[in-house]
């Protein structure tokens, strides 16, 4: 803040220029290579899954290279062939759709419902904040796996049941901020002005709490974007998930793992590009902590 | 503190002392090219507003500067010079020779050691004593950094001990291996001004004991006159001014420093407010505020309860500007919020404008109480919300309390903008491109958007620099006569109470225990309390030499 | 309320004893025990009643799904007197109250019936599944811990800007890694490439260490990160200048001033992971083939045997709430400012660490 005008000078009549938003917001960008990357990542996953035929070299299902049966990495087949011959390249570029659906699927469910419960218990208080903080306790008091497990088996297998499931496990962690957010703003002295300005408590929600708890649940969403990535990968991986031959990054490293002796390509590029995709979201979620600040 | 040095040599002799902070993408120059000294023996006060580089000048002598920031010049203590120095040679000075009374009583101290650890560690780091020995002597420091039963104390965690206990902890901490050279920053404006006064009489009669030159970097340029010999006033980074501390306050030369000194408000300022005439008609008038035994309590935490305000009396006239005036826990904030229909009084009445406090419950009362009873808040950074522009804040009210149209709400921010005199382009800002006094400017423009009969301002300046709380102060002012306002003052600062109140009202511990015309209350106070109070305004000791 | 806590700190006279936290401190701490462990028996009761659910929220006929018949029902796949025995022996044709009641006194003696696809009670299953899992986690945990110290202590301590972003990046990607691709590339590098430790079973110490160490690489990342954002943050207060203005090292400011404040957070993180343990455990056990709790789970997930589900649910939850309660309990003695964890407090610090920790958990969880 150059806030400081001296008294007598043209007293604090004037307001500093506007800051050229784009080109110092690109700089910025620039400055960060870590994000940079972790965006093109991002579009490139998203590309993927959008057109995953443009992409991918080979059939994710029916392209059986007889030829080629557990085959390593080559030019033909990047990341190597799997049992049946199939490109595990493409399988991996089909597979995206499906992972990041659910994973898109899950964080949605988890952020609606969550935020809703947050903010309204906050505000409210009393009685329903009480409720509903403590069956958030009881949420939390069952480890996120076992959690969605458990949903799993009441939901049946499946990609979707399982990003639902995962959805569900992940209420806990936005109701808790957007709680905290909320009752951050409800302390802050523009609660207080809006209050005494005749404005209506739902007028206080959206026109106050809403922009501005919309901040720290934003970069929440983006962490547990990852996070749900890798919990469905994790239930597909133990086999609640995709069926066979439909590609799914979990699964896809549950399969390579009876060969892990012998093709070590099988597991690692599978896991390596979920790896990388939720290190991106992590990253971007830092990067939207500090544009925050 | 009397005298100045009588050796040739300066204790500390900074020249040509620049600081750079590196940041992604670009540097800002804090300091640019500061030269002083300091004598042995003598008290240095760095002066300035926020921004103006003090608080760094400090961390430098030290060696305590940000990774980032970039030291260029000289700065040379007894012979040595610091820039440049090796860590481990900086060491050996720091807490030995040059000793630091940080700013914060609350944060200086580590909340989980006990104090006297923090004490004697000072005489273990240095190997002056160790043991049962270092323990000893922390005891002894702390009963001569005033720090009552200091044996008992030894063990006892920083969160035990009240702000004033804990800065004298500081202070001991500081004194511990009798330094040549204390750097105090911001020693006190965490602290009530009766506790300030007594830590900076406490300061000046150790410093002046031991014979150690104290480098004194305040914002309040009362305590600055009062405790140094000499004012080196900073502005921007550069050295303005030095001058003898005496003449600060009379007979600066630099233009700035002038302006700061007659910014700054002290106890015998011009007021900015006229007293009405004491007619019958202004007595008859029907009060705007009239509380009676208005009394609040509030559970602590653990069982019992509070009460924040005790049975307090008092009354708003049409008019009238009343100051209410405490310290920190005196209560007056939750009379102001009780005022405001924030908060429930449970006893006493209020008669807010020929309503009743219980009109707050129904949506017309509260409306109609809303329109005439308005606030402005301490925090202009707090009280504006951050996603919104400074129109939107601004038609808040309009929006809520009235049926204007679109256009008209338009036209009057416009209005109200010119009206606390900010360009019109400001209405598309948002808060965090404006300056701290360029928002509250915001938010007394959306006090004053439904046209109220009174405002409750609760500590409006306090978190200004002084030039730009003259200036908000002013614009109050003005606004008052304009508008035919009535004020309801919140404020610990007298002396800024005492500039714009016609009436003032004293609270201590929930209770009022003096009330009159301002100009007769700080006259003459009556009150023990009142009396201690007047005394404390920093910047009275100079005056009254004078 | 700001002005009762200013109140009671007010200075008043300097010779004011500092009694009134001291007063305060008995009968706020009594009463934050008791409030806590009502708490906690309302999770436990929670987690009691939600396991309850888990059998009557399956679309469909729980016991079908359990014999194999599955909803549309290839046909009878045990005759329809068994069925009706299972039926009996889980309570399904009692009234739902009944059912309830009856549920929440089994948890309460540990009574969770038999294990459809073992034929075993579901208790001595799980007492015989206990000991691995235990000895899984505390290997687990006392690697994390110390991982995690190594990497916040070399995010802070290290001479260069790039060694300290270098050790900050390598705790991130911690974070980010599947646990089953950890686990998978552990395997085949030390077991099958070099061949050090055995790849399946739980019979030796050897077995323990690859699954420990994966486990210990994912929380190591976010209790590093905790840590290195703690001594980071203490760093940065204004006591840890005045303890440099005395004139000590850097490395003693770091480990005694610093430290013992980063690590009240962890603390709090540490708690949760030790009660979320069983999260990642699911997905070790079953790389390592260890026959422990999480990987009975996931076995009685696949054969939907409800029983064994709605047992390993309640225990779950039991261990996580009996693991947060002492945690929160001994934190009060471990850091002294005795405010309990509220959110209006004036500690706001500390807790707004402890929510870092608890979201960060409740991440780490998920994996």
């Amino acid at each position: 803040m150059t806030g400081m005008v001296l008294p007598g000078a043209p007293a604090e009549g004037t307001v500093p220029a506007r800051a050229d938003g784009l080109k110092s917001r690109a700089a910025h960008l620039l400055a960060q290579p870590g994000l940079l990357l972790s965006l093109a990542v991002f579009a490139i996953v998203i590309a993927w899954a959008v057109a995953p035929g443009v992409f991918a070299t080979h059939d994710p299902v029916t392209d059986l290279d007889a030829n080629a049966r557990l085959a390593a990495p080559s030019a033909s087949h990047w990341f190597g062939t799997d049992l049946l011959g199939r490109d595990v390249y493409s399988r991996v570029v089909h597979g995206t759709r499906l992972s990041m659906l659910a994973g898109v699927i899950a964080v949605t469910l988890s952020l609606v419902v969550g935020s809703l419960l947050g903010m309204l218990s906050a505000y409210v208080g009393g009685w329903l904040d009480a409720v509903v903080m403590r069956t958030v306790d009881v949420m939390v008091a069952i480890p996120g796996l076992l959690l969605s497990m458990a949903a799993v088996s009441i939901l049946g297998f499946g990609v979707i049941n399982v990003a639902i499931a995962v959805g569900i496990a992940g209420i806990p962690a936005f109701a808790r901020i957007t709680r905290a957010e909320t009752l951050r703003i409800l302390s802050r002295g523009y609660f207080d002005a809006a209050r005494t300005s005749g404005t209506g408590h739902l007028g206080i929600l959206i026109k106050h709490v809403l922009p501005n708890a919309s901040g720290a649940v934003m970069v929440l969403a983006a962490l547990e974007l990852g996070g749900a990535v890798l919990s469905v990968a994790a239930l597909s991986f133990l086999g609640f998930g995709a069926v066979p031959p439909t590609p799914e990054w979990g699964s896809m490293v549950a399969e390579g793992r009876a060969h892990i002796a012998t093709a070590w390509w099988l597991t690692t590029f599978p896991g390596a590009v979920i790896a990388v995709t939720v290190l991106a979201s992590n990253r971007v979620s830092r990067g939207l902590r500090m544009r925050q600040r | 503190m009397s005298a100045a040095a009588q050796t040739d040599q300066p204790l500390l002799e900074i020249r040509d002392l620049t600081v750079d902070y590196r940041r992604p993408g670009g540097s800002t120059q804090a300091v640019r090219g500061v030269s002083f000294q300091v004598a042995r023996g003598e008290t240095v006060a760095l002066v300035g507003e926020s921004g103006s580089g003090k608080t760094t000048i400090g961390r430098a002598v030290l060696g305590l500067h940000h990774r980032n920031a970039q030291i260029t010049g000289s700065i040379r203590f007894s012979g040595t010079e610091l820039v440049g120095l090796a860590e481990a040679g900086l060491r050996r000075l720091r807490g030995r020779r040059i000793a630091l009374i940080p700013q914060d009583p609350l944060a200086g101290l580590n909340p989980v050691h006990p104090i006297g650890e923090q004490v004697s560690e000072s005489l273990r780091t240095h190997g002056l004593a160790t043991g049962a020995e270092a323990r000893r002597q922390a005891v002894q420091i702390l009963e001569r950094a005033g720090l009552d039963d200091a044996a008992n104390r030894y063990y006892s965690y920083p969160h035990q001990l009240s702000g004033g206990q804990r800065q004298r902890v500081l202070i001991g901490i500081a004194l511990a291996a009798e330094p040549d050279l204390i750097v105090a920053d911001e020693p006190t404006s965490a602290l009530d001004v009766t506790v300030q006064r007594r830590i900076l009489d406490h300061i000046e009669e150790l410093v002046t004991q031991s014979g150690t030159s104290l480098l004194l970097v305040t914002h309040d340029l009362g305590v600055a006159a009062d405790r140094a010999d000499r004012v080196v006033v900073l502005q921007h980074g550069q050295v303005v001014e030095q001058l003898p501390a005496a003449d600060f306050l009379n007979s600066a030369e630099h233009p700035y420093s002038q302006r700061l000194a007659a910014a700054a408000p002290t106890i015998d300022s011009e007021p900015l407010v006229t007293q009405l005439p004491q007619t019958q008609e202004n007595d008859a008038a029907q009060p705007l505020v009239r509380a009676q035994g208005l009394t609040k309590t509030f559970p602590v935490s653990g069982g019992g309860s509070v009460t924040a305000v005790d049975a307090v009396d008092l009354t708003l006239r049409p008019g009238q500007s009343l100051g209410v005036v405490g310290e920190s826990g005196s209560g007056k904030t939750t009379v102001a919020r009780m005022i405001l229909g924030l908060s429930d009084p449970d006893a006493g009445s209020l008669t807010l404008a020929g309503l009743g406090h219980q009109d707050y419950r129904s949506r017309s009362g509260r409306k109609e109480l809303r329109r005439l009873i308005r606030p402005v808040f301490q925090d202009p950074y707090s009280s504006l919300d951050p996603a919104h522009s400074v129109a939107t804040s601004i038609a808040e009210p309009l929006r809520a309390l009235t049926t204007l149209s679109r256009s008209e709400r338009q036209r009057r921010v416009t209005e109200l903008l010119e009206q606390v005199h900010l360009p019109s382009a400001a209405a598309g800002r948002k808060p965090y491109e404006l300056s701290g006094g360029q928002l509250q400017r915001v938010a007394i423009a959306r006090a004053l958007a439904v046209r109220p009969k009174v405002l409750v301002c609760d500590e409006p300046v306090s978190s200004l620099d002084v030039s730009v709380q003259d200036q908000i102060l002013r614009l109050l002012a003005e606004l008052r006569e304009a508008e035919g306002l009535s004020y309801l003052f919140i404020s610990h600062d007298l002396a800024v109470v005492r500039q714009v109140c016609t009436e003032v009202v004293v609270m201590r511990h929930g209770q009022v225990v003096e009330r009159g015309a301002t100009r007769e209350v700080f006259a003459a106070p009556e009150h023990e309390y009142t009396r201690e109070l007047v005394a404390a305004i920093p910047g009275s000791r100079v005056r009254q030499q004078v | 309320m700001t002005a009762a806590a200013a109140e009671t700190v007010s200075e008043g006279s300097p010779g004011n004893p500092a009694a009134p936290p001291g007063v305060r401190r008995s009968s706020g701490t009594l009463h934050y025990i008791l409030r806590r462990l009502g708490q906690a028996v309302v999770v436990l009761w929670g987690a009691v009643t939600l396991s309850f659910l888990i059998i009557h929220l399956v679309p469909g006929d729980p016991v079908r799904i359990m014999t194999g018949g599955g909803e549309g029902g290839e046909g009878a796949a045990l005759d329809s007197a068994a069925e009706a025995q299972l039926r009996e022996q889980l309570g399904l044709d009692q009234p739902i109250l009944i059912q309830y009641f009856d549920f929440l006194w089994r948890a309460a003696t540990f009574d969770f019936g038999m294990s459809y696809s073992t034929g075993q009670p579901v208790s001595s299953a799980i007492a015989t599944a206990l000991p691995v899992t235990i000895e899984l986690g505390i290997a687990s945990i006392i690697a994390s811990v110390l991982l995690a110290l190594l990497f916040a202590l070399g995010s802070v301590l290290l001479p260069t800007q790039t060694l300290r972003s270098g050790f900050q990046s390598a705790s991130l990607l911690g974070t980010a890694m599947p646990s089953f691709w950890v686990g998978i590339l552990l395997l085949q590098l030390f077991s099958f490439q070099l061949g050090w430790f055995p790849a399946f079973g739980s019979a030796s110490w050897q077995a323990l260490v690859l699954p420990s160490l994966t486990l210990a690489l994912l929380t190591a990342g976010t209790l590093g990160q905790i840590l290195t954002r703690g001594l980071n943050e203490a760093l940065a207060e204004s006591y840890a200048d005045t303890a440099r203005a005395k004139g000590i090292s850097e490395l003693r400011v770091v480990l005694r001033h610093a430290l013992r404040n980063a690590s009240l957070p962890a603390f709090t993180m540490v708690g949760m992971m030790v009660g979320g343990i069983l999260s990642g455990t699911t997905i070790v056990e079953t790389i390592y083939g260890r026959q422990g709790i999480g990987m009975y789970f996931v076995q009685a997930i696949q054969a939907q045997d409800f029983p064994l589900i709605q047992a390993l649910v309640i225990l779950s939850g039991a261990f996580f709430v009996i693991v947060t309660l002492i945690v929160d309990l001994a934190y009060r003695w471990i850091d002294p400012r005795v405010v309990a964890p509220q959110e209006h407090s004036s500690t706001k610090k500390r807790s707004t660490a402890k929510t870092t920790a608890t979201k960060a958990a409740e991440k780490g969880g998920t994996r």
